[in-house]
């Protein structure tokens, strides 16, 4: 959805003025149209009828004129004699374009045309007009009888003619079309309208639209004009007429034969409905104009106040106080004004109660901030302490470890030196005694004994001169590991089980007895040491903690696997007590001990657990429930990574 | 509301020019020009009619390509002048074709006035030779009366072997009757038949008919050619049997109007002549056009009305068949024959046109075909 430019007040006041005149009117003229038009059709619709039967009664009033006129003249004459040619000139008069008399076979007795040389009647007489269509009617009917159109012999014109019997003889008058018209034009219908007279057949006699005779005409026989020539004559209508639109009234003379039809222009062409557009459309115009003219002004007059305040309001919002707020003579201006300008005064005043608030709140700040970094400053450094703190007791832990480690080399070494030391003590007793006996005589079984005896001492000898040896080297290699931390390759049974040689002197006390499954050939590139010092803080941690220092009886259960191909798994499980729930996610934290004040530091773990994620780039997790043991389970690479952290 | 007041405001105003958009489709004019009034008013009349029955068909039928089809009818009032003038009020109302006149000398004024104006005019009836062979916009679907005046003489001299003949012609349309006596003359001359005399008919005149009468029958003819419009023909034969009952009378094909008869009266009873269409074919096609004139206009169809039609049809086919990169005038000359109500309509390159004959004569007050 987008966004047009706003429009300005004025101009939008301007449309709206012009708008609303234009459909104010528009509804005017729709309703005035609506009411008005039939109102014109009706009056049209009765003026039309009114000037039909004007017209058709005008024109058979003349013609009846003429039927008389013929009557008197066929009573009158007797045969072409000339003592009828006064007779003749009065009948065929200014109107007339033919006369003639037929016997009853329809040969001219005497005839008589306008215009032309009256000798022209002489030549007709004895012609024959029993064909023609009104003599055929009139002989046969004995009835007065009036022609449709239809082209004259004797004039050569296209008329009408009237036959009327007298006696056993016919008189026939003829009229040209134009006498016709001149009857129906002296009824003047009325403004704009129109008379049209239609014979039997649908031709156009006169026209009161053409000069003269008609020039224009179709036939009507059977056009919608027509309809209700036979019919009653009926309501309004509008008839296409040359391509106009008309309303149409129609009156039938039995009479003539003939149908007479007013029309006046319909639609917009209605002369009272066109003046009636005219004066709606001149004040439609007149508004329109008047609102093109006073909009604008009216407009600028409205929309200047908000200008006005417009920009004050700009200006305060710029910061200035406007110096003064307009006055209108609007009521909604002025309240408005009066409000913007009580506004104004109240942003002053509440914006100086903000400053000094503000002056007092960055007072209060930088206090708060001196008091906050003092604070920081002594926390720092008793983190610091702390670390330091922590540093020792690893050290000193590691130190312990190393302490346990003597004393189990110790322990282990004391056996064959002491089985040595026995067997030499042996030695020397047996070489004494057989020095002695060697002064009083040797027999050869004393020989014989002698050498058994120090053979089974130098045997004993050797043979734990050798375990110590073996022992000492052994301890070496831990003692290397532990303290140098350095990498090498190794098999995973070989450290373990070093591991375990110097933690029997401590497990041999106990109750717990553990129990190795060991898969064979797991080589490793990775660091001994602390793999060694890690697999005994689990242990250790199992024989304390699952088996209440080993008074109790139980088994740990070390197992080594090889899984997704690189990686070493090593579970150190123990069915002792377990940890307690509330416990099991601190266990890896420094300084959490279970036995607080009993010699435990809280360490153990936690120097494993860094050990194992930061030496090995391995993971450590454990699984316990109380009274079903504890399972610690190690994920190594058989490959350590670059090692991260050589103190830890 | 304000964002959407003058795209609403167009919507209204394009409803509205919409609503006048609706209003009925502009009709295709056709106009006739034809006599209503003066001596030719039997044929012109008759042609009317034909023009405005093939356009009230048409106009049943659906239009022409949907558009109704106005007539605009003006009288030529028998006059050159009369024509030229119906001609330019046609141009002005802005028909797309015209049909008539029927007369050549009312050609005579209008056919300036449809070149000038480029207004393709189809007479029905008009033959003469002074129209034909020209590239202009003037059609004729009528044969000359060089063809026509050579019929003639085939069948009045040449079969009937009357030699003789008196040959009166109308003086108020020479280029028309003036050429087809002359035409008449030489042919006649080729089978051994001569003119004895001569006698040119002012319709204007109506009281020098008896003398025209007695010229012609001085030289005692085999028979009376009678070159003149209707009501001439009428006039003469009356005076001619005041005083002459037997010799034959003959009258051109343009007398041969249904009014000839009315106005004849008795004294054209054996009159013959020849026409270009069958009055007693009994196709279905000419039947109900037949029925149909005579139930609309209370009259049977002329010459002049069958020639008109065909008229009509070529006007109103011609339309239809008209292309929108070509002319009506090459839509006309260009594609097949029409079909007229008895015969094919065929223009060559001029427009100009032939027809069939039929012998006719005046028997108990109708025409019969011998």
């Amino acid at each position: 959805m987008t966004l047009r430019k706003p429009w300005p007040l004025r101009l939008s006041l301007t449309v709206l003025m012009i708008v609303s005149t234009m459909i104010t009117f528009g509804l005017v003229v729709t309703g005035l149209l609506v009411v008005r038009q039939p109102q014109l059709a009706q009056e049209a619709e009765d003026a039309l009828t009114r000037s039909a039967s004007a017209s058709a009664e005008r024109v058979e009033d003349y013609l009846r004129t003429v039927e008389k006129r013929l009557a008197v003249a066929g009573a009158a004459l007797t045969g072409p004699m000339d003592d009828d040619a006064g007779v003749l000139a009065a009948v065929v008069a200014d109107d007339l374009s033919a006369f003639y008399m037929l016997d009853r076979n329809g040969f001219i007795i005497t005839a008589r045309t306008s215009g032309a040389d009256p000798s022209y009647g002489f030549a007709l007489v004895g012609t024959d007009q029993s064909y023609n269509a009104l003599v055929r009617e009139a002989l046969a009917t004995g009835a007065i009888r009036w022609s449709d159109k239809f082209l004259s012999a004797f004039t050569g014109q296209v008329g009408v003619g009237v036959a009327v019997p007298s006696g056993d003889r016919l008189v026939v008058g003829e009229l040209p079309l134009a006498s016709v018209l001149a009857t129906v034009k002296s009824m003047a219908g009325g403004v704009e309208i129109d008379t049209m007279v239609i014979d039997r057949r649908g031709e156009v006699i006169a026209d009161t639209a053409s000069e003269g005779v008609p020039r224009t005409q179709i036939n009507w026989h059977r056009l919608p004009l027509n309809a209700t020539v036979q019919g009653a004559e009926s309501g309004p209508r509008v008839v296409d007429f040359n391509g106009r639109d008309f309303y149409v009234a129609t009156r039938h003379s039995a009479e003539l034969g003939w149908t007479f039809v007013a029309r006046a222009p319909a639609g917009i062409d209605h002369p009272e409905f066109r003046a009636l557009l005219e004066t709606v459309g001149w004040g439609l115009g007149s508004a329109i104009l008047m609102a093109l003219l006073l909009a604008p002004l009216w407009a600028r007059h409205m929309a200047k106040p908000v200008q006005d305040i417009t920009r004050r309001v700009a200006q305060l919002a710029a910061g200035t106080m406007p110096d003064a707020w307009p006055s209108s003579s609007i009521a909604e201006y002025k309240a408005l004004a009066d409000g913007m300008d009580h506004t104004g005064r109240a942003l002053q005043a509440r914006e100086r109660e903000l400053s000094e608030l503000n002056e007092q709140l960055e007072a209060r700040v930088s206090e708060r901030t001196a008091a906050l970094s003092e604070a920081n400053q002594r926390l720092s450094s008793a983190a610091e302490r702390l670390r330091q703190t922590q540093a020792s007791l690893v050290q000193s832990e590691k130190l312990a470890a190393l302490g346990g480690l003597v004393a189990g080399i110790a322990h282990e070494l004391n056996t064959p030196i002491g089985n040595g030391l026995m067997a030499a003590t042996t030695l020397c007793e047996v070489s004494e005694d057989f020095s002695t006996r060697s002064q009083s005589g040797l027999t050869r079984s004393d020989l014989r004994r002698f050498v058994d005896d120090v053979e089974g001492a130098v045997g004993i000898i050797t043979r734990n001169l050798n375990r110590a040896a073996d022992l000492v080297t052994s301890f070496k290699q831990v003692a290397v590991d532990q303290t140098s931390a350095q990498r090498r390759e190794f098999t995973f049974d070989e450290v373990l089980d070093e591991i375990l040689l110097t933690l029997q002197p401590s497990l041999r006390r106990t109750e717990v007895e553990v129990q190795l499954e060991i898969a064979s050939g797991l080589r490793m590139d990775s660091f001994p040491g602390p793999l060694g010092q890690i697999l005994a803080n689990l242990v250790m941690n199992a024989t304390i903690h699952g088996f209440d220092d080993g008074h109790r009886a139980g088994t740990i259960r070390i197992t080594a696997r090889r899984v997704h191909g690189l990686e070493l798994e090593v579970k150190v499980a123990d069915d002792g007590v377990g940890i307690q729930p509330d416990a099991i996610g601190r266990i890896f934290d420094p300084f959490f001990t279970t036995r607080q004040g009993q010699g435990g530091t809280g360490l153990g773990l936690h120097i494993a657990h860094n050990a194992v994620i930061n030496v090995l780039g391995g993971k450590i997790e454990v699984q316990s429930q109380p009274g079903e043991g504890t399972t610690f389970t190690l994920r190594l690479p058989m490959i350590a990574p670059e090692r991260r952290n050589p103190d830890a | 509301m304000q964002r959407t007041f003058l795209p609403r405001t167009l919507v209204v105003l394009a409803c509205l020019a919409g609503l006048a958009a609706c209003a009925p489709e502009e009709p295709i004019r056709i106009g006739f020009v034809g006599a209503l009034t003066g001596r030719g008013a039997d044929i012109g009349e008759s042609s009317r009619n034909a023009v405005q029955l093939a356009v009230e068909e048409w106009n049943a039928e659906g239009g022409l390509r949907g558009r109704p089809i106005e007539l605009v009818v003006r009288d030529d009032r028998t006059s050159a002048e009369g024509g030229a003038q119906a001609a330019r009020e046609l141009a002005d109302a802005r028909v797309a074709v015209a049909i008539g006149p029927n007369i050549s000398a009312v050609a005579t004024g209008i056919v300036p006035v449809i070149n000038e104006r480029q207004l393709l005019t189809i007479s029905p009836t008009v033959s003469s030779l002074a129209f034909a062979g020209s590239d202009d916009m003037f059609l004729r679907i009528n044969w000359t009366t060089r063809d026509n005046a050579q019929i003639y003489a085939e069948r009045y001299v040449g079969t009937l072997a009357r030699k003789r003949v008196a040959i009166a012609f109308d003086l108020n349309n020479e280029v028309f009757s003036r050429s087809w006596a002359e035409e008449f003359e030489r042919a006649a001359a080729g089978m051994g038949g001569e003119v004895v005399s001569e006698a040119g008919l002012d319709g204007n005149l109506p009281t020098s008919f008896a003398e025209v009468a007695g010229r012609l029958l001085e030289h005692d003819p085999d028979a009376i050619l009678m070159v003149a419009n209707a009501v001439d023909v009428a006039r003469l034969a009356q005076q001619i049997r005041k005083s002459n009952a037997s010799v034959p009378l003959i009258a051109a094909e343009w007398a041969g109007s249904e009014q000839l008869i009315e106005m004849g009266g008795r004294a054209i009873e054996g009159l013959e002549l020849v026409q270009a269409y069958d009055r007693e074919s009994k196709t279905e096609r000419y039947t109900r056009f037949r029925h149909a004139y005579l139930e609309r206009f209370q009259r049977e169809p002329g010459y002049a009305s069958v020639a008109a039609y065909d008229a009509a049809i070529v006007a109103l086919e011609g339309m239809k068949r008209q292309k929108d990169n070509e002319s009506l005038k090459q839509a006309i000359l260009g594609g097949p024959a029409f079909e007229g109500l008895q015969q094919p309509v065929e223009f060559d390159r001029f427009g100009d046109s032939k027809r069939k004959a039929f012998f006719v004569r005046v028997r108990d007050g109708r025409f019969a075909r011998e």
